[in-house]
């Protein structure tokens, strides 16, 4: 994931301080750098490469948005507003696949 | 001798399946067993091409289930998994059933996570090689064996246990079911190769998407979502302890497969 996300993310997804949630049927576990994620509710298997891994592991500690790609950018050494459009392709992903829940 | 972990023991000949003895975990018997569709749910059914059944798995009351399988019988497990009593016409390859569906099924519901995979044991260690079924994993793994210092672990099944110890599949390999006897019961494991065919040439190399390790997971029946959850955890912790490769094997290079995957390990 992360090089498959949709071309359009969802209206919203954008807002720095929204919250967000790994719903109660998504597990994950790393392998080596990457982690899979589980959707116990349809038993597939997502791939999260190193770097939206990352982004993953601050949104499920933060449940938001919040400071997350400026955390990465520093950790990456990347631009913030390069991270930033990650980010919101990884959410819209993550959520269009019943992985994250974007809450209003 | 162990089988996929499980102490299996038969009361009839089975090609790779050691007799029954007094403290085998499943007793395998030829006897016709008892079975009444009306208290049993199907869980696989599955169809040739024409529509006729070729597969079919049922689950009856208080811990019992059905394996059939066109041209080779059925097999009803009893007793929450200690008893398998198996009917079939002499001559049918009741062995492919009970290897392919029946032990698979029991060391899963024991713990065991079940990889479709072949196996040999290379240093002390397990090389597990995974792949889909006409992938050529029993052709590599023929051409590892021709190898020295190769041993046979499993031809089609391979299950890891809790402390990431491989243990053999049943002994048999090729379509005649021509028994061999596993180097080892259990070793643990040291490298995961996913098998891919194609390309110009030998590839060796890092396994980029550990999904593909998840699909080689032995999942002919549903899975609960606690067993969904134990089966990822156990092969995380797998790909923290062993090498997760993929090898892709072109057409005729099998021999320059083996050898670039022998080389890699004794490197």
């Amino acid at each position: 994931m992360g090089t498959d996300a949709p071309q359009h993310p969802p209206v919203g997804v954008t807002a720095p301080q929204r919250a967000v949630r790994v719903p109660d049927h998504v597990v994950h576990r790393a392998f080596g750098d990457q982690t899979v994620l589980l959707n116990l509710s349809t038993g597939q298997y997502h791939g999260l490469n190193a770097s939206a891994r990352r982004m993953f592991e601050l949104l499920s500690e933060r449940g938001s948005l919040t400071g997350v790609a400026a955390d990465v950018a520093r950790e990456y050494g990347r631009p913030e507003e390069e991270i930033a459009a990650d980010l919101v392709e990884l959410c819209a992903a993550l959520s269009e696949r019943g992985l994250l829940e974007l809450q209003v | 001798m162990r089988v996929l972990g499980l102490a299996v023991g038969t009361t009839f000949p089975v090609p790779g399946l050691p007799a029954a003895a007094d403290d085998c975990d499943v007793v395998v018997e030829r006897s016709t067993p008892w079975w009444d569709p009306a208290d049993a749910s199907v869980l696989s059914d599955v169809r040739f091409d024409d529509g006729r059944p070729a597969l079919r798995v049922e689950a009856g009351p208080d811990g019992t289930w059905r394996f059939w399988g066109h041209g080779y019988g059925e097999a009803v497990v009893l007793d929450a998994g200690a008893r398998v009593c198996c009917a079939f016409a002499d001559g049918a390859p009741i062995a492919r059933l009970l290897v392919g569906q029946v032990l698979p099924f029991l060391a899963g519901r024991r713990g065991f996570e079940v990889l479709h995979a072949a196996g040999v044991v290379i240093d002390g260690g397990a090389v597990v090689l995974c792949a889909p079924s006409g992938t050529g994993k029993s052709t590599v793994l023929r051409a590892l064996l021709a190898r020295g210092g190769v041993g046979f672990l499993a031809d089609d099944t391979v299950a890891i246990d809790e402390a990431l110890q491989a243990w053999a599949g049943p002994g048999v390999i090729g379509p005649e079911l021509e028994p061999i006897t596993p180097a080892v019961a259990s070793v643990p494991v040291r490298a995961v190769a996913v098998l891919s065919r194609g390309g110009d040439g030998v590839g060796l190399e890092p396994l980029a998407d550990p999904r593909a390790l998840l699909a080689q997971g032995y999942d002919a029946l549903p899975r609960s979502p606690e067993r969904q959850i134990a089966g990822l955890d156990r092969l995380s912790r797998l790909a923290g302890a062993a090498e997760l490769l993929a090898l892709r094997v072109p057409e005729g290079g099998v021999d320059a497969a083996a050898d670039a995957l022998l080389a890699h390990l004794r490197t």
